[in-house]
């Protein structure tokens, strides 16, 4: 069995095979292509290659007005957009867009594959992924954060937590087919994203991603994150901006986030601080781009520091005894609004910070299942069901 | 020999002492945060109350002016009270956090159960509009 990727530009094409690689390690086929290809493209490409039995891991914007049958049945096709399976195993789907009427063709023809040996191989059973997403005052970009990550990762479930927002940011994500949690008012992000570990915890899902509702994380990246806990070898993944890719020469790449002076600064002193409390070293402590497993999202659902979250749960879940990993990301200018942080709260952020983590520094480490009281119907899991590294 | 402050000080701290329980009696302020107001208000009317007493606590705090010991006591007290505030201000919000997350997922259960209920409903509309 071989594994077929594909996908528009390099990077993309990396961070799915990262994904796949990750589990099975199965023979790898890369496509690279450097123009967006209609699915005709793909597919006349995909038809003289693939044999049965491989698997098509694809990401391209599909012309959708193709017939489908003509195509290999194999190919998980999206209408109008990239798709990504996390699973290795041969997957038999064809989706139709919306208002593509199935054809009798395409009925018969489906029958016929389904109903072939070959292909009805026993596929991998779906994780349950969740993408959380807090936002506040996000209705000029959520829309399109939620339609980036939907087609990015089809299979998750995305929870959008309007904090308090003012702005029209539940509706839209409703619109947008999230599902929507709206807290009565501003909590902060920290207290938004417990909202999200809560309601996530409470329902079972295996892997839990976060990403900033203001699109400036690319959720195509959301594979290679994955990928470290799907193998089980990481219990939280973080994209980080600067830690360098392994076999990389580390050189900056077109689109290179650049942050300003003190900014950095203040990023290479936080990660400096994290790494000496959590004996590991940490590069990027204010990304807000994680993917954990559900015994982190349960922790979190209990004993999230709540004003700025991101430096402090690193060091509460490292030293919890959770596992945790760097992966590399690239992060994206914001679509439109405007960031939180401005100049002026850097220096309260830094001095806050820096508090609460010598404050935590002091406290004996919080034990993964003591957490006071499982609230709203969290289902206690077997203890030691993940092991410290 | 009377001071004025001794005449200002028992006015103030009696005013504060009467205050506080008229609140209580009018239920604004409940007994629990109305300890530590008490416990203020007697203190400093006791000192104010009985020179004796005062000048025996600046004396051992080394204050040479005796209203002076009065004033630090008065602080001490404003201190603890805004630090029980704080403890009680954090242990609010933690609550208020607590409330305004459940409220949010039991709104979103709320609406999920409305929608199975909805559609639920208009099922068995529709079964009975085809019986009869």
């Amino acid at each position: 069995m071989r594994v077929w990727i594909i996908g528009y530009r390099t990077l993309e094409v990396l961070a799915m095979a990262n994904a796949s690689c990750g589990t099975e390690n199965p023979p790898v086929k890369m496509l690279v292509c450097h123009k967006r290809l209609t699915f005709r493209g793909v597919a006349s490409a995909l038809t003289r290659r693939v044999r049965y039995g491989d698997s098509i891991i694809a990401s391209m914007i599909y012309d959708t007005k193709v017939n489908l049958a003509q195509y290999p049945f194999w190919v998980r096709i999206l209408p109008g957009g990239p798709c990504m399976s996390l699973h290795t195993a041969p997957r038999v789907t064809t989706e139709s867009p919306p208002g593509h009427e199935v054809s009798k063709a395409q009925d018969s023809a489906r029958t016929v594959v389904e109903t072939n040996p070959i292909e009805m191989a026993p596929a991998e059973p779906r994780r349950k992924i969740a993408v959380i997403m807090p936002a506040y005052n996000e209705a000029a970009n959520i829309q399109r954060a939620v339609a980036a990550v939907r087609h990015a990762v089809p299979d998750a479930d995305i929870v959008v937590i309007s904090d308090g927002s003012h702005d029209a940011t539940a509706r839209l994500a409703r619109d947008a087919r999230a599902l929507v949690l709206e807290l009565p008012h501003n909590l902060g992000i920290g207290g938004a994203v417990q909202t999200g570990y809560k309601f996530v915890a409470s329902r079972g899902y295996e892997i839990v991603a976060r990403l900033d509702g203001d699109g400036q994380h690319n959720p195509v990246e959301f594979a290679a994150l994955a990928a470290p806990i799907l193998a089980g070898e990481a219990d939280l993944v973080v994209g980080s901006r600067y830690v360098v890719a392994q076999g990389g020469d580390g050189r900056a790449t077109s689109g290179e986030y650049r942050a300003s002076f003190t900014r950095a600064g203040g990023i290479r002193y936080f990660a400096w601080l994290v790494s000496k409390i959590i004996g590991q070293r940490v590069t990027d402590t204010t990304s807000g781009f994680q993917v954990c497993n559900a015994a982190v999202a349960r922790f979190c659902s209990d004993n999230l520091p709540c004003d700025y979250p991101e430096v402090e749960t690193l060091a509460v879940l490292g030293r919890a005894g959770f596992r945790i990993r760097e992966v590399r990301v690239r992060m994206l200018p914001r679509l439109g609004g405007r960031s939180s942080i401005t100049l002026s709260r850097s220096a309260y952020y830094a001095l806050k910070v820096t508090l609460a983590l010598l404050v935590e520094v002091m406290r004996r480490p919080r034990g993964r299942e003591n957490g006071p009281g499982q609230q709203l119907g969290v289902k206690d899991m077997p203890a030691g069901e993940t092991s410290a590294a | 020999m009377i001071h004025r402050y001794y005449i200002v000080a028992i006015v103030v701290s009696f005013a504060l002492l009467i205050l506080t329980l008229e609140l209580v009696r009018r239920r604004a302020l409940t007994e629990r945060y109305s300890l530590l107001w008490l416990l203020t208000a007697f203190v400093l009317l006791f000192l104010s109350l009985s020179p004796w007493a005062l000048k025996l606590l600046s004396k051992s705090l080394g204050i040479y002016y005796a209203p002076s010991a009065l004033l630090v006591v008065g602080m001490g007290f404003f201190l603890l009270i805004l630090l029980h505030f704080s403890l009680v201000i954090s242990k609010l919000t933690e609550q208020n956090k607590i409330l305004a997350q459940d409220f949010a997922i039991l709104s979103f259960r709320v609406g999920e159960l409305e929608k199975d209920t909805g559609s639920e409903r208009s099922r068995v509309g529709k079964r009975q509009a085809e019986a009869g």
